[in-house]
């Protein structure tokens, strides 16, 4: 708790308002409350007590005490407080019951007790702490706590509701509050002589161990209701046993030891439930604790744990008991399922023989059957061994034939051939080609290498048209060579005329050049001469400048002169005054001397002019007469003048000569220009030169720029002649390109010509050779001649060559006449020549590709029609040697499968499903007769007794069923009696489970609940195992408490000098009290003994509380969550202690400033005001009411 | 000039229980026979002459016979510290004899002109301890001219106060002075020397633990910078000697003639010998002051204590601190008979060694499972088994899940 304001009216000893900023007079962690005695100084503290609590600090509180009795009827009595806990800020303000004036009438009337409980917000304090101060402006009233009114949550407006928030905020009682925070006068070694059970409420409210309290409390209600617990389960155990018992009479008796065979079961069946009921009627129940009881608690919990494990041993031997009773009833019924099963085993191996015997009859009347047939099958057998060798000679015989036909088709497609040949004028010689050109050992290739002569001829005829194609191939690459050379001839004629045409315009050029050269020269000649004027005009040029210059430095002159001049004229005149004064004065001087020899003389001294030393009649010293000092002031200004005239006049001489020298040069005459007032002389002369100057920078700049612009004249007539030289020698550069092109022209006809007519004659030739009538059409040229060739039979081409027109000698050429090829005539152009020849060329290529086509057709129909021939005798050959061979197979394959031949094979062959059948029936006849012998051999069959027949087996099967209907009978009802016995043994194991269940539940119950019950009993102190009897909420305490002895004794040791120590005693603190553990002593360390707290002196007990206070204060603050002893008031005691000890506590608590803490020490003691600066000082008002002064 | 600038007498003062006034009473016999083979021209007395403001009459005979006997031999400045009370002290000065001034008010600017046997003038301004509340009134009156004068005691209004701070109150004093030398060497061209004793914490010093702290809204010293302006500033307050950098001026603490606490062991308690001229910065030395008995510690276990070991200081006064972890019985008794000056013996068990705790520390922080099952173990003298801890982790549950649902 931090108290940060206290305001108050009209209480106890106040009368009017105090108000007390406990922030500002803490600042130092520490004031004093001082003021004489009965003052009111602990009515401070009262008040922060009554704010809180409604009531005052001391035990001897009185609430009447708060309304002071100096306050005026009417006036009302508050306390008003601000502090601060751990849970924020709060503002608390109380009005005590009083007895006021009645507002009507007379009397008084009881004023009720009011309160107001405010939460502030966090920001509240600082805010207000910015509030402007009192008129005063005096710290520690500047908190006005009539500014908070509004601010903040109402909390409470009731006492009740008040005295409830109080404690939760504060977290103490009052009571609590005086031994710990405000340690009230007289009463401050409370705490430290307070009885344990006191100790023990202030500590737990104060270290907040309530949770071990209850935690106490929270166990030993846990431990009643796991007594009642136990006793649930204990019942629904006794239950659960008493329903077991109840089964038991209803049970079978008990089967006897040695169990009798099946078929006695029904007659004596002894039920294993009546053993076991038996056997517990032998040995009762032992369950004490059934019968106990129920309000008896129930043992401890070992030996209750023993008791139920026999309860549940009895239940187990009831459960074996019945179980076994049923497993003898199973076992019983096992055995009739064997009996059963043996009989049905028996009716099995009766009916397999039944089935033997009629197996054998059966295979006996089989065997007899198949005998009879045998005959018929042997001729079967026979007729199918001869379409088996017929079956094998057949492909053979087809091959044959086959090879056959082949033959005589290649022979009509060779004579085919012949006959397309022959249309085509192909034949062969006679006797080549007749018949088979093979024989039975040639087996070489036809065609590649022909051995009879038709082969030869053939050969020879297929080379020479392969030859005729080739030539032809080449004739038509001569045809595109020829039309290349007319393309090349025109790009040279296209050449030609281009250098004729640029060699004209560079003539055209040429003869435009000497005109263009006379133009410039011209130029250039006007140019120079211009140029060479411009020294001249230069040197005008600065002339005039210079002449212009020195008249402006005449002007100058003149002016300076001038001054000068003046300047001397002045000087002179001062001179001449200061001269004429000088005199005047030393003549007024003189004239007054007697008067000033006079005043000099004493009586009794001589004069100095006449040496009398009587003075009759001395002069009178007049009032204008001049002292010495005044005449040497005239003379000090006559030598100024003078000097100064002499410099004036310096300057004027030197002003006259410079002027005198510049007009001399500049043509003119001094002393006229000194002569004449103005500068009239001189301004005509100064503007002709000025206009001289301008012309002759114009004259200059003209020369100038000609002189410019002869270099650009004389660059452009060396441009001329390169032009000139470069066009010449492109002129003899275009002659030779044009002599070299004719040349390439008139050789370039040359060869095109001769070239048409070789072309032409090898074309005849060909057509002539293979029998092609070639008639090339007349072309589009008049000049364009025909060309006819005649067939011809015999191969030997005739071409008659008939010109329509005939072309003069120096025109085109005839295509058939390569003798008329002509040259051009020397003189003659060639271009046009050569324009012919190209048209020609044209045109012959036009005329010719029709025909060479023709005749390429017709050579490759007739090379087909060759190899057509020679195919179709290849395949003659192959056809008559395969017919060959075939024929000798078949004639071996007839005689290896004894045929003679051919047709006596085919009559034996027979259809392949027709003598498959006939395979199938010789077969299966004589399977059938192996399979009936098997039968009849078979191991069983042959065993059979002749005499076993099938009438006496049936017999016997009949007995075997009836002994089996028997044997089930038995069996069921077997069966039925072993499931009786097993459900009576289920029900017994359902009832002991329960009771299993239950008694377990019993005693798990009392197990658990040991646990609770031992940590309840240890943490109450009720156990024997506590041997220190301590409670854990004691214990708790005891640490927190020895942390607060802990914490006291390091004061208590510098204040007492290591005497005295406090320690926490174990013992009782009075006989018969619970051992608290919370009990003080007190080590005295100069004899040794531990003593009681109360033998302390006062002054001890003091310093001791003091410390044990302090202490406590440490260790609460110094854990988070605690209540916070922020602010502590000490009321008095200090008065107990000597001076020196005094120095010494005062030293310590002074310390606390450093634990961040604020200490209030309330004390009329002297020394304490000289020690702590911050003080709240208590008066007496005249008027027997009391004020306060806050010094801070 | 000589002065004997000497401080903190604080007579009537006991050591832990001793009464030093025997030593006091031969420490003023050692400074009678300093300043007279000195030829000491001024003693300077700055502050703590009592140690209390009503002091025992035999520490009164004491300084009464003191004053006496030095001023046979030189003039005596005297001022009151913070433990003196002024008014009490200041007592009769008017009336005293010449050559002994005691001032304890606070006209601060009111020099003690004493002359040398050299011929030195000296004016001397002696500060009583300025206690800012009252001062900052007083001081605050003189230093604002136009003010118009606060009424006595209670009210104040109108008075321009100073700021209620050690350094505001030494400031405006220095001021003052400051101001009054300055009109001085208008008036005395040929020179003088200047000295100011003042009782206050200056910045810098080293304190030790017999000085009563003085601080006042937290702060407790002056900047050494607010006494400029004179040439030798005799400090009192601290008791250790020790010199202070003042910028242009001499200054030091003479320290108390006697050791007050432990904490001083290690001082060699002196006065001081000044010697001032004009125009030349102050020269000092140290005189030591005669040591009754030494001060030493002992810091061991009480066998070692008690052996030749510390034969050595048996004569001293010293203060033991035993590391035993547990007390040994009748130790205080057992002590004192080897050391006879033994004025402390305290416990301090070294931290590691310290005396285990049968109870284990439980703060709020902790978790009441551990603290419970610290109980058991406590109580039954074997460790809670996990059952018993179990239930006892329920029921702490329970409590916890109650106090947050609000019952």
């Amino acid at each position: 708790m931090i108290l940060h304001s206290l305001q108050l009216h009209a209480f106890g000893t106040f009368a009017g308002t105090v108000q007390i900023d406990f922030d500002a007079v803490g600042a130092n962690g520490i004031f004093l409350l001082e003021g004489p005695t009965g003052v009111g100084k602990s009515t401070v503290i009262d008040a922060v007590v009554f704010a809180l609590y409604g009531e005052m600090a001391g035990s001897v509180a009185s609430r009447n005490r708060a309304r002071s009795d100096f306050a005026a009827p009417d006036d009302p009595t508050f306390v008003d407080l601000v502090l601060e806990t751990g849970n924020g800020i709060f503002r608390i303000r109380r009005t005590p019951q009083y007895e006021r004036a009645k507002q009507r009438g007379t009397g008084t009337t009881t004023q009720q007790a009011t309160v107001r409980m405010w939460r502030l917000e966090p920001g509240a304090l600082d805010a207000w702490a910015l509030a402007p101060r009192t008129a005063s402006g005096r710290p520690g009233e500047a908190r006005d706590h009539g500014d908070l009114d509004g601010a903040g949550e109402l909390l409470a407006t009731r006492l009740d509701e008040a005295g409830v928030q109080v404690r939760h905020v504060v977290g103490l009682t009052r009571e609590q509050l005086a031994q710990t925070i405000v340690l009230p006068q007289g009463e401050f070694a409370s705490f430290l002589r307070a009885k344990p059970e006191e100790r023990t409420q202030l500590l737990q409210q104060v270290f907040q161990t309530g949770i071990y309290l209850d935690a106490q409390k929270a166990l030993a209600d846990r431990r009643r209701a796991l007594g009642a617990l136990v006793e649930d389960t204990r019942r629904a155990a006794v239950g659960s046993v008493e329903r077991l018992a109840a089964l038991a009479p209803d049970a079978p008796p008990p089967v006897e030891q040695d169990a009798p065979p099946a078929e006695q079961e029904r007659q004596a069946d002894p039920s294993p439930v009546e053993q076991g009921r038996r056997a517990r009627v032998e040995t009762p129940v032992p369950l004490p604790w059934l019968t106990a009881d129920a309000s008896l608690d129930p043992p401890s919990s070992g030996h209750d744990a023993e008791e139920g494990a026999d309860v549940l041993k009895v239940a187990e031997t009831c459960r074996e008991g019945s179980d076994s009773a049923a497993q003898q009833a199973e076992q019983i019924a096992e055995r009739a399922r064997q009996a059963r099963d043996e009989a049905a085993a028996a009716l099995r191996e009766t009916r397999a023989l039944l089935r033997l015997v009629e197996r054998r009859d059966d295979a006996r009347a089989r065997r007899t059957e198949l005998q009879e047939r045998a005959e018929q099958v042997e001729v079967e057998r026979r007729t199918v061994a001869a379409a088996q060798r017929a079956a094998a000679v057949a492909p053979v015989l087809a091959r044959a034939e086959t090879a056959h036909e082949a033959r005589t088709a290649a022979g009509q497609a060779w004579d085919d051939a012949a006959g397309t040949a022959k249309a085509l004028g192909m034949v062969a010689p006679g006797g080549v080609a007749t018949g088979s050109v093979t024989t039975a050992d040639d087996g070489g290739e036809p065609g590649k290498e022909p051995t009879t002569p038709f082969g030869a001829w053939l050969g020879q005829r297929q080379d020479e048209l392969l030859a005729d194609s080739v030539l032809l191939d080449a004739l038509e690459r001569q045809v595109g060579s020829l039309t290349e050379g007319a393309d090349r001839l025109q790009e040279v004629l296209d050449e030609l005329a281009a250098v004729r045409a640029a060699a004209r315009a560079d003539e055209d050029e040429l003869a435009a050049v000497p005109q263009a050269v006379a133009v410039v020269q011209e130029e250039r000649a006007r140019m120079e001469a211009t140029a060479r004027g411009l020294d001249l005009a230069t040197a005008r040029l600065a002339a005039a400048e210079e002449q212009r210059d020195d008249l402006g430095r005449v002007g100058e002159a003149l002016a300076d002169w001038r001054v000068a001049a003046d300047a001397l004229l002045a000087a002179k005149a001062r001179a001449d005054d200061a001269t004429h004064a000088e005199a005047h004065l030393r003549l007024r001087r003189r004239e007054g001397i007697a008067g000033e020899l006079a005043s000099g003389l004493a009586e009794d001294e001589p004069c100095p002019v006449c040496g009398s030393r009587a003075h009759p009649r001395p002069a009178e010293l007049s009032d204008t007469h001049v002292s010495q000092e005044e005449v040497d002031a005239a003379e000090r200004d006559r030598r100024v003048a003078d000097e100064e005239f002499q410099t004036a006049n310096g300057r004027h001489e030197a002003a006259r000569a410079r002027l005198d020298h510049l007009a001399e040069r500049a043509g003119l005459d001094g002393a006229v220009l000194r002569a004449a007032d103005t500068d009239d002389l001189l301004a005509p002369a100064v503007a002709a030169a000025r206009e001289a100057v301008v012309t002759a920078a114009q004259e200059r700049d003209v020369a100038a720029r000609a002189g410019e612009a002869l270099p650009e004249v004389l660059a452009r007539l060396e441009a001329l002649g390169a032009r000139e030289a470069e066009l010449r020698e492109r002129a003899s550069a275009a002659a030779s390109a044009r002599a070299g092109r004719v040349a390439r022209l008139e050789s370039g006809c040359a060869a095109i010509q001769d070239d048409r007519a070789g072309l032409t004659d090898q074309l005849r030739e060909v057509a002539a050779r293979v029998g092609v009538e070639l008639a090339l059409p007349a072309g589009a040229e008049g000049a364009e001649p025909a060309v006819a060739i005649e067939p011809a039979v015999s191969g030997e081409p005739v071409a008659s060559v008939e010109p329509v027109e005939s072309p003069g000698p120096t025109e085109l050429p005839g295509i058939a006449a390569p003798s008329s090829t002509v040259a051009r005539p020397a003189t003659a152009e060639p271009e046009p020549f050569a324009a012919r020849v190209i048209a020609q060329t044209r045109a012959f290529e036009k005329s010719l590709r029709p025909a060479l086509s023709r005749v390429r057709d017709a050579v490759r129909e007739r090379r087909d029609a060759l190899a057509a021939w020679a195919r179709a005798d290849g395949t003659r050959s192959q056809a008559e040697e395969d017919a060959r061979v075939r024929a000798e197979e078949r004639d071996e394959a007839l005689a290896v499968h004894g045929f003679t031949t051919a047709d006596e094979a085919a009559a034996a062959a027979m259809p392949v499903p027709e003598l498959a059948a006939l395979e199938r029936s010789v077969d299966g006849h004589d399977s059938a007769l192996r399979a009936v012998a098997a039968e009849l051999a078979v191991a069983d069959v042959a065993a059979l007794p002749d005499e076993a027949s099938v009438e006496s087996v049936v017999t016997d099967v009949t007995r075997a069923q009836e002994a089996l209907a028997r044997a089930e009978q038995e069996e069921d009802e077997a069966r039925e009696a072993a499931t009786r016995a097993r459900s009576l043994a289920l029900t017994v194991a359902q009832h002991v489970a329960e009771v299993h269940r239950d008694v377990t539940a019993y005693r798990d119950a009392v197990r658990d609940s040991a646990v609770v019950l031992r940590v309840s009993d240890l943490v109450t102190a009720r156990s024997a195992d506590n041997a220190p009897a301590l409670t854990l909420s004691t214990y708790v305490l005891v640490q927190r408490f020895e942390a607060v002895v802990e914490a006291a004794n390091r004061r208590l040791a510098v204040m007492s000098d290591g005497r005295y120590e406090l320690v926490r005693s174990d013992e009782r603190e009075r006989k018969g009290g619970r051992n608290l553990g919370l009990a003080l002593r007190v080590i005295d360390h100069v004899t040794g003994a531990v003593r009681e707290t109360t033998t302390l002196s006062g002054g001890e007990t003091f310093y001791v509380s003091l410390c044990l206070a302090l202490g406590l204060a440490d260790v609460v603050s110094a854990e988070a969550g605690g209540i916070e002893f922020g602010t502590l008031f000490v009321d008095e005691g200090f008065g107990t202690l000597d001076a020196s000890t005094l120095e010494v506590v005062m030293t310590e608590i002074t310390r606390l400033r450093d634990a961040g803490r604020v200490v209030g020490l309330v004390s009329h003691v002297e020394a304490l005001k000289q020690m702590i600066p911050e003080r709240i000082q208590v008066r007496r008002r005249p008027d027997g009411a009391s004020e306060v002064r806050v010094v801070a | 000039m000589r002065f004997l600038h000497t401080s903190d007498w604080h007579l009537g003062r006991a050591l832990h229980g001793v009464d030093l006034r025997e030593h006091q009473a031969a420490f003023v016999d050692h400074l009678v026979q300093v300043v007279e083979a000195e030829q000491v021209d001024v003693v300077l007395v700055a502050g703590d002459v009592y140690d209390r403001a009503i002091p025992p009459v035999e520490a009164v005979s004491l300084l009464s016979s003191a004053l006496a006997r030095l001023s046979e031999h030189a003039s005596v400045v005297l001022t009151s510290g913070n433990h003196d009370s002024a008014r009490r002290l200041g007592f009769g000065a008017q009336v005293l004899r010449e050559g002994v001034h005691v001032r304890t008010t606070l006209d601060v600017d009111r020099p003690v002109l004493v002359t040398g046997r050299d011929g030195t003038r000296a004016y001397v301004y002696p500060f009583p301890y300025l206690e800012p509340d009252e001062a900052r009134v007083a001081l605050a009156r003189r230093v604002d001219a136009h003010g118009t004068a606060p009424d006595e005691g209670w009210a104040d209004d109108g008075a321009v106060l100073l700021d209620r701070s050690h350094e505001a109150v030494v400031g405006a004093a220095m001021d003052l002075v400051r101001a009054d030398v300055a009109r001085r060497r208008e008036a005395e061209p040929d020179g003088f020397v200047t000295v100011v004793m003042a009782h206050a914490f200056v910045v810098g010093g080293e304190p030790s633990e017999s000085e009563r702290p003085i601080a006042v809204g937290g702060v407790d010293s002056v900047p050494a910078g607010v006494f400029t302006g004179v040439d030798y500033v005799a400090l009192g307050h601290l008791h250790g000697p020790q010199q202070v950098a003042v910028p242009g001026a001499v200054a030091r603490y003479s320290g108390s003639p006697l050791a007050y606490s432990f904490s001083e062991r290690g001082h060699r308690k002196s006065s001081v010998v000044v010697d001032v001229v004009p125009g030349a910065p102050a020269s000092t030395r140290l005189v030591d002051a005669p040591v009754p008995r030494r001060l030493s510690e002992v810091r061991d276990e009480l066998e070692a204590v008690l052996s030749e070991q510390y034969a050595g200081q048996r004569d001293d006064w010293v203060r033991v601190l035993l590391t035993d972890a547990v007390p040994p019985p009748r130790y205080l008794e057992r002590v004192r008979e080897v050391f006879p000056h033994a004025l402390v013996v305290l416990r301090d068990p070294a931290s590691a060694a310290r005396q285990e705790s049968a109870y284990r520390e439980v703060t709020v922080a902790s978790d009441p499972v551990d603290v419970a099952g610290d109980f058991l173990a406590h109580v039954t003298g074997a460790p809670p088994t996990p059952a018993e801890l179990a239930v006892l982790q329920e029921t702490f549950e329970t409590l916890g899940r109650e106090e947050r649902e609000g019952r």
